[in-house]
């Protein structure tokens, strides 16, 4: 028998894109990934990350749900392979008779080059597709929830599948940018950033008539701030520079300096790693995304920060910020003539809502120092962490080493602490 | 006792040597002192045939999802959910809410590929089937799979697949991750070839995980790499790519090129993409954006009907449509998955219409020179309350099961039956009501011998004459067993030789199969085992019914012409119009000839198309210079006198009317011209 050099000898070359179109791709995903007890843990593993999870997302889901009498609930998401946002909000959605319909973007499959890539993202698709199984089967989320392998930022791109496939599902009662990284970095090539999906998201939602809410998770450090920064200097400018000073003594009291200084706050804070950096960022995000809901003349909407915590990742000082906004339709506005014959560009109830987003932020929650200083907060999350690594297959004893080994940084930030236990205070 | 027709005088074997094994007979047969002695044993299939199945034995995707569906529909499951990621199509969900699988049922599975428990006594062990009866699931509904192989079919579609099920009250669920190989005859591929002529087929990884969701149930399976090929498919891409390329042709000029491509454009789709994979800088865009019948607003229960209604539609461009012109091949699979599944009809159950002005209702004879009898409806009846109370017969397909309705989603789209009952005239001079033929047949078999009657057999069938069957792919008949059907419509009516070809493309027919038949059945559940007697029995049956029903239009048609005659008088035909009767009753037997419109005025010509005249536009037959000189009024006989006889030899079959007219002026101009 001709041994396997000596065949190939005599046989014709194949291209690569030749065996690919007729064989598919090699199998690269160890075949035991996604089976076997899981242990690679991840910052979102931390309790830190289930009081988000709680106290802010479900919290506010549930209110939502109770006050709109929704039985589904649509959610746009960025899940993890864990899928543990989706089961939090749908266990306690669940409570209320009401089940999750899920729209999913998971990159980790998209883009991916070299075998380790593509393997690492086949077994994070395999251990996401048990977890989407298990929430299903549970009647936890209806069977129309699906997670795809694309980018969330694609929707900004007229044409794609992701935007397709967006606009085919319809509005959304909440809608998650969990990006764990940085919303206003200044996006490579010619994929668009993640802000230009959030502004897509605003674009896709309008025409909706009832509230909706919109969580915003992003690191932030004055080195990754881009085009983005700009949107948010410009937003905070545009309400200094008005007649009323409604929207500047929030804004000082929120940044802690006299009103005379806010401009110097507005073009300097951006620079520093520190708790006015943070609460820089919410305010300009929150004054942006106003802008762009009420000043939409045809679809009108007001924009309230509904919460907001932080806590740290990578940092000494807290990096993290989770937001959330609700989003409230309201009438359609008759233009107003004004004596150049153009339209008012800020109605007068814009720096109104503006201040209260200002105001929010005063009472910005740092979650570690409530962590270190509440030992029973601390215990449920662990409890609820360790309950939800649990069901995603996790190895719990290498958990439990992986979290004392490594420690959290004490908090060095003087953010105020929530003086009562830790509860969502809506605005 | 009774004698059988073909068990009589057989001798009793029983008393032979029976050796099963293999070496044993081997042994026997080699040796000469067993010279004259007769040797009893049994034929064995190998495995290494039914491993075959698990590199796909299909010749479409939809084959796959529909055996998924049954396989939904046997675990006594209430949804069922396809998610294929259109036009994409990278990675596919397929989600019910059955009873799953236990360890032992899956176990069984993996293991014993083709050898179902289903309709098997070990069903009732495994608790697949109902305690009480093997060819029924735990909730009662008839069981359609019954060779185990049904899960199998996704590997059509990937050679990697997860499947995650839980079973009621289990406190676990089981997580199998499944890679098949590719099957291969070439001995330097598997040098380890296996023993017992068992071909290994894959390697499965299996884990149960603790489940705290003790109540819960249900199968997911995800099957991970669509196969390059099947997506192809799958997006219509050749088409695709042929109409990318006509483009191009035409944007560079090239116009001989662009002629040469023929094919068209779906009327509504799913959208294609020309580059399927992102990178790190650059999303998937559709390359044609879709056009889908239904918005985002429309509820998935209504999307079936959308479809139906875009194929409908068509009818205004060409006389009978076809599927492929008006659908991409993802819309022709949920066309095709909603006919072969066992799910509701998109308007009703042909046994549940009400009375009406739009159909007759007639009950079949089972005797073989038998006429069917017209049964007379009552108001507010329907057909299954009217057979019931005339012929005391109850029909039960379309009836509730006690397992529950079943629903099965795809992408958001609730299949449904595309078939409608709706009369679509032939015109004035045919019948101005549809027909509908209805019967059960149960044939006493038991004079034939177990070893040759295949089982007992037992149906319920209607058969539905209109004046045009819509889109032209439901035209004939289709056999459902258990209420899946894996074959389409057999316009041949299994090779009904007659002459009848007109009354034959006016008739769509089902037979619901309630018992026998499946044996019938070829592996792929597609087509029939002709030589199998529960086959020529059911044809038998059919042809006759057809027979009665084209009989009864024979005698109603020619009714209808003697009346209109009378009404008209004694109306004077021109020589050349009895000349292209005479031509059509040559051709067509006592069909009625079509009614033949030439007009320039587009409202009566739509008004005559959508009433089943052969209607043609005079503008653009006359078009032409030359023509346009003839006299105007033999012109205008001859003219009609050419479609009633191009008509006769069936020449404008399946044309558009835009391909009918050029036709006729073509001709015209040849005879007519200067």
């Amino acid at each position: 028998m001709a041994t396997d050099t000596e065949m190939e000898k005599t046989q014709d070359e194949l291209g690569s894109d030749d065996l690919t179109s007729v064989f598919g791709t090699e199998d690269v995903r160890p075949h035991d990934e996604g089976l076997r007890l899981k242990n690679d843990f991840l910052p979102w593993h931390r309790p830190v990350k289930q009081l988000v999870r709680k106290e802010q997302w479900a919290a506010l889901a549930v209110r939502l749900v109770k006050d709109s009498k929704l039985s589904k609930l649509r959610y746009l998401t960025l899940p993890g392979a864990d899928m543990f946002d989706v089961r939090v909000i749908a266990e306690t959605c669940a409570q209320e008779g009401c089940k999750v319909e899920y729209l999913g973007f998971d990159s980790s499959r998209s883009g991916e080059r070299g075998v380790d890539q593509l393997a690492a993202a086949t077994a994070n698709a395999a251990q996401r597709d048990t977890a989407e199984s298990v929430l299903r089967q549970t009647g936890l989320v209806t069977d129309s929830s699906i997670t795809l392998n694309d980018f969330l930022e694609d929707i900004a791109v007229s044409g794609s599948q992701a935007c397709a496939i967006l606009r085919n599902f319809g509005h959304f009662d909440i809608v998650n940018i969990d990006a764990c990284d940085h919303l206003a970095v200044e996006p490579v090539g010619e994929r668009p950033g993640l802000f230009s999906a959030v502004k897509e998201v605003f674009s896709h939602q309008r025409g909706r008539h009832s509230p909706w809410l919109l969580y915003v998770t992003t690191r932030v450090s004055p080195d990754r701030l881009g085009g983005p920064k700009e949107e948010f200097v410009d937003a905070i400018k545009r309400n200094l520079d008005l007649p009323t000073d409604v929207f500047r003594n929030a804004f000082a009291e929120a940044m802690g300096v006299s009103a005379d200084d806010v401009e110097d706050v507005v073009s300097d804070g951006w620079a520093i790693h520190d708790d006015r950096l943070l609460k820089l960022f919410s305010i300009g995000l929150g004054k942006y995304l106003l802008q762009l809901a009420h000043g939409h003349y045809g679809d009108p909407a007001k924009v309230e920060l509904a919460s907001c915590y932080c806590y740290r990742v990578h940092e000494g000082s807290a990096d993290m910020l989770a937001l959330a906004f609700r989003i409230t339709p309201t009438a359609k506005r008759i233009a107003q003539p004004t004596i150049g014959g153009g339209v008012l560009n800020l109605p007068l109830l814009e720096p109104v809502l503006a201040a209260r987003v200002a105001n929010k932020v005063v009472k910005l929650v740092d979650l570690d120092r409530e962590l270190a200083e509440q030992p029973d907060l601390a215990e449920g999350a662990l409890a609820a962490t360790l309950k939800l690594l649990e069901v995603a297959n996790y190895n719990l004893d290498e958990y439990r080493e992986w979290l004392e080994k490594n420690e959290r940084p004490t908090p060095t930030s003087v953010v105020r602490s929530a003086v009562t236990p830790l509860s969502i205070v809506d605005g | 006792m009774e004698e059988t027709l073909n068990g009589a005088g057989a001798g009793d074997a029983s008393e032979l040597p029976f050796l099963p094994d293999q070496v044993e007979l081997a042994q026997f047969l080699g040796d000469e002192a067993n010279s004259g002695n007769i040797v009893r044993t049994q034929l064995k299939a190998s495995g290494r045939v039914i491993a075959r199945v698990t590199d796909g034995i299909y010749r479409r995707p939809a084959s796959a999802f529909r055996e998924l569906i049954s396989n939904a529909w046997d675990a006594d499951a209430n949804t069922i959910t396809i998610l294929t990621d259109a036009p994409r199509f990278e990675r596919i969900h397929i989600r019910d809410n059955g009873n799953g699988m236990s360890h032992e049922v899956l176990s069984r599975i993996l293991l014993n590929i083709g050898g179902s428990a289903k309709r098997h006594i070990d069903g009732q062990t495994l608790g697949i089937t109902a305690s009480n009866d093997p060819t029924k699931s735990p909730g009662g509904r008839p069981l359609i799979g019954k060779i185990g192989i049904g899960l199998f079919s996704v590997s059509q579609i990937s050679r990697r697949f997860r499947i995650i099920t839980k079973v009621k009250g289990a406190s676990y669920r089981l997580v199998a991750d499944v890679r098949l190989r590719t099957y291969s005859e070439d001995p330097n591929d598997h040098p380890e070839v296996e023993a017992d002529d068992e071909f290994i087929s894959g390697e499965v990884l299996l884990v149960r995980q603790a489940a705290q969701d003790i109540e819960s149930q249900g199968t997911d399976i995800v099957l991970e790499d669509v196969k390059p090929n099947i997506r192809d498919l799958l997006r219509d891409n050749a088409r695709w790519r042929l109409i990318a390329e006509r483009r191009n042709a035409l944007s560079n000029g090239d116009m001989d090129a662009a002629l040469a491509i023929k094919v068209e454009e779906p009327r509504v789709h799913s959208g294609w993409i020309e580059e399927m994979r992102s990178n790190d800088t650059s999303p998937v865009v559709q390359t044609v954006p879709s056009m889908l019948p239904w918005d985002a607003e429309t509820p998935a229960n209504e999307r079936m009907a959308c479809l139906m209604d875009a194929v409908e539609k068509e009818t205004e461009s060409t006389q009978r449509p076809a599927l492929n012109n008006v659908l991409d091949a993802y819309l022709e699979m949920l066309w095709t998955l909603g006919l072969s599944s066992p799910v509701d009809y998109i308007d009703s159950h042909p046994f549940d219409l009400k009375r009406s002005s739009a159909f007759d209702l007639y009950w079949i004879s089972n005797d073989a020179r038998g006429q069917a009898i017209l049964v007379d409806m009552r108001a507010g009846e329907s057909v299954r309350e009217a057979i019931a109370r005339e012929h005391e017969v109850n029909l039960e397909d379309g009836l509730p099961h006690t397992a529950g309705p079943f629903s099965a989603f795809i992408d958001g789209v609730e299949l449904k039956k595309p078939i409608r009952y709706r009369f679509r005239s032939a015109g004035e001079r045919n019948l101005s009501r549809a027909l509908l033929f209805v019967g059960r047949y149960n044939p006493n078999l038991s004079r034939v011998s177990n070893e040759r009657r295949g089982g007992g057999l037992e149906l319920e069938a209607y058969i539905y004459w209109n004046g045009r069957i819509v889109p032209k792919e439901n035209n004939g008949v289709l056999v459902r067993i258990r209420g899946a059907s894996g074959a389409l419509f057999d316009p041949t009516f299994f090779g009904y030789q007659v002459s009848e070809l007109t009354r034959l493309k006016q008739i769509t027919s089902e037979i619901y199969v309630r018992r026998g038949l499946d044996a019938a059945l070829n592996i792929d559940r597609e087509s029939f085992n002709y030589s199998h007697p529960h086959v020529q029995l059911v044809a038998q049956w059919l042809q006759r019914g057809v027979r009665q029903l084209t009989n009864k239009h024979k005698d109603l048609a020619k009714k209808a012409r003697l009346e209109r005659r009378e009404i008209a008088g004694n109306e004077q035909q021109s020589a050349i119009n009895d000349y292209a009767d005479a031509v059509w009753r040559h051709r067509q037997g006592d069909e009625s000839s079509p009614k033949v419109v030439i007009t320039s005025e587009t409202g009566p010509l739509s008004q005559a198309r959508s009433e089943g005249a052969l209607a043609l536009s005079s503008e653009i037959i006359y078009s032409s210079n030359k023509v346009a000189t003839f006299d105007q009024g033999i012109r205008q006989a001859k003219t009609v006198a050419l479609v009633r006889v191009l008509a006769a030899f069936n020449v404008l079959d399946d044309r558009s009317y835009r391909e009918q007219e050029d036709l006729v002026s073509a001709i015209l101009e040849l005879f007519l011209g200067n």
